[in-house]
C-alpha cells in the first residue's frame, strides 16, 4: 500500500483531490457566510489550495529541489523552478491584497458599524 | 512516504479549513487559517520547492494572522449567528 | 403563538440552503476531479522549466527559482513590487491620522506588556534582524531571498512595536528607503537595456561566470536586485504593519 502511494500517479491524485477538496470547502465558506472576515478567510483558503495545485501537479516525486549545493553543478533531475517562482509571487500579492481588504473592511466598519455583506446596499441604484 | 505525508498533512488542511469555515468565534477563525497555512508549509517542503516553503512560512503564517487580528479587533469576536 | 411557531419555517429554509450549498460544491467538486483525474496525473512532458534549467547554470548563481524570479521573469517581480507599493499606499491613506496629532497608541484599559516580554522582545530583535539579512544576502546560495527575509524584518519590527509603548517607526526614513529601492531596481533594469553587452531590460551586465558559483559574490547583478528588493518589501510590509496597528478601536474618525 505505502509503494503504492509513492507512484507518480497515485501522488498527482492525492494533491489533485486534496486541493480540489480545499478550494471548495473555501467556496462553501464564501458562499455561505456573510460576515466580512470569513469572506477574506475563504478566499485565503482557496488562493491556497491553487498553489498547491500549481506546485503539485508539476512536480514528480524524486525530482529534488532546484538548488545547486553540496558540490553539484548541473541542474539534473531537478523539479520546476517556474511554477516555484509564479506561486513565490502570487503569495505575496495575496497578502498585499488581504492587507488592503481588511483595512477596508475596518474603515467601513468604524464608519457604519455592520460586519454583514447583505446588509452593505449603499451603492444599490433605487 | 510522500504519499502518507502528502496525505496526513491534507487531513490537517482539511480540519484547519473546517475550523475556519464553521465556527462562529473568530479568533477561531484565525486560527483556523493559521493552521492550514502551516500545513502548507508541510506541504511545499514535500514537494522539493523550499523557496515557496519560506515565503509561505514567512506570510501566511506571520503577516496574513497579524492582519486578521487586526480585524478581529475591530470587529469583535463574535459572529452574529443570525447571519447564517 | 404565531412568533413560536416562526422561527420553525426559517430555520428549515436556511438547512435548505446550506443543503443546496453542498451539493453546488460537491457537484463541481465532482467535475473538477473528474478532469483532473483523467488528464492531468501524468505531469507535465516537456515544460519552459527544463528549457531554463539547462540555461539557468550559465547564469551563475545557485539558486533556480531566485534567477528565474530575477533575471528570467524579472519584470513580474517588478510588478509584484509595484502592487506591494500600491498597497502600502493605500493601507497608510485608510489609517492616515492628522499631521502632527499622533494618536495614543493603547487603548485606555489595555495592561501595557510585563517586563519579561519587553526584555525578551529586545533580545530576539538583534537576532532576527541579522536573520532576515542573511536570508536576503544568500538569496541566490540557499533558499531565500528578499521576500522573504524582507518580511522576516517586518516581523521584528512588528514585535517590537507590539510590546514597546514607545516605539514608532520613522515614518521620513521607511518612505526614503522604500522609494530609493525602487527606484533602484528600475534604475539596474534601465542600465541593463543601455549596457551593450545585454540589450535587455533587467539584463546581467555584471560578470558572472560559472566558475565562481556558490560563492557569495557571484551571478552579477541578481544579487544586488534582491537585497534592493528586500528592502523594499521589508519596508512596505513594516509600514503595513504600523499603519493597522496605530487605529483604535471603535472610533469614527
Amino acid at each position: 500500500m505505502l509503494e503504492f502511494l509513492d507512484t507518480p500517479r497515485a501522488v498527482h491524485g492525492i494533491y489533485a483531490l486534496g486541493s480540489l477538496a480545499l478550494f471548495f470547502i473555501g467556496l462553501y465558506g464564501l458562499l455561505s457566510r456573510r460576515h466580512l472576515l470569513k469572506v477574506f478567510v475563504s478566499l485565503a483558503i482557496m488562493e491556497l489550495a491553487v498553489y498547491l495545485l500549481f506546485i503539485g501537479l508539476a512536480t514528480t516525486p524524486g525530482e529534488t529541489a532546484p538548488i545547486l549545493a553540496d558540490g553539484l553543478s548541473t541542474f539534473d533531475g531537478m523539479s520546476d523552478p517556474v511554477p516555484q517562482a509564479l506561486t513565490l509571487t502570487a503569495i505575496v500579492i495575496g497578502m498585499a491584497v488581504l492587507a488592503l481588504g481588511v483595512s477596508l473592511a475596518i474603515r467601513y466598519h468604524r464608519l457604519t458599524g455592520t460586519d454583514d455583506i447583505a446588509s452593505m446596499k449603499e451603492l444599490r441604484e433605487p | 512516504m510522500i504519499g502518507l505525508l502528502a496525505l496526513l498533512l491534507f487531513a490537517w488542511m482539511i480540519a484547519g479549513a473546517l475550523l475556519a469555515v464553521r465556527h462562529a468565534d473568530l479568533l477561531q477563525t484565525v486560527v483556523g487559517l493559521a493552521l492550514v497555512s502551516l500545513g502548507a508549509v508541510g506541504q511545499f517542503f514535500l514537494l522539493q520547492a523550499p523557496d515557496v516553503a519560506l515565503t509561505e512560512a514567512a506570510i501566511g503564517v506571520a503577516a496574513a494572522t497579524f492582519v486578521l487580528l487586526m480585524g478581529v479587533r475591530q470587529f469583535g469576536r463574535r459572529e452574529d449567528r443570525s447571519l447564517r | 403563538m404565531t412568533p413560536k411557531e416562526s422561527p420553525l419555517p426559517l430555520r428549515a429554509r436556511l438547512r435548505i440552503r446550506t443543503l443546496l450549498l453542498l451539493l453546488l460544491c460537491g457537484w463541481l467538486f465532482l467535475l473538477h476531479a473528474g478532469i483532473l483525474l483523467e488528464h492531468g496525473l501524468d505531469g507535465p512532458r516537456a515544460t519552459v522549466g527544463d528549457a531554463l534549467l539547462e540555461g539557468a547554470a550559465g547564469a551563475g548563481s545557485a539558486n533556480a527559482v531566485t534567477t528565474v524570479v530575477v533575471s528570467y521573469r524579472g519584470f513580474d517581480t517588478l510588478g509584484e513590487v509595484t502592487v506591494l507599493f500600491l498597497a502600502a499606499t493605500g493601507v497608510g491613506l485608510l489609517f492616515a491620522h492628522r499631521r502632527g496629532l499622533t494618536p495614543p497608541r493603547d487603548h485606555p484599559d489595555t495592561t501595557p506588556a510585563s517586563e519579561m516580554i519587553v526584555t525578551g522582545v529586545r533580545l530576539l530583535f538583534p537576532v532576527l534582524l541579522l536573520f532576515g539579512v542573511y536570508v536576503v544576502v544568500h538569496g541566490h546560495l540557499s533558499p531565500g531571498g528578499g521576500f522573504q527575509g524582507g518580511v522576516i524584518i517586518a516581523t521584528a519590527f512588528v514585535l517590537r512595536l507590539l510590546v514597546e509603548r514607545d516605539f514608532r517607526l520613522h515614518h521620513a526614513t521607511v518612505r526614503l528607503l522604500e522609494s530609493l529601492s525602487g527606484s533602484g531596481f528600475v534604475l539596474f533594469g534601465l542600465l541593463g537595456l543601455v549596457i551593450a553587452s545585454t540589450g535587455t531590460f533587467l539584463g546581467n551586465f555584471l560578470p558572472h561566470p560559472t566558475a565562481a558559483l556558490g560563492d557569495l559574490v557571484s551571478a552579477g547583478v541578481i544579487p544586488l536586485i534582491y537585497v534592493l528588493v528586500g528592502i523594499k518589501v521589508g519596508a512596505e510590509v513594516g509600514a503595513i504593519f504600523e499603519d493597522m496597528l496605530e487605529g483604535r478601536t471603535g472610533e469614527g474618525t
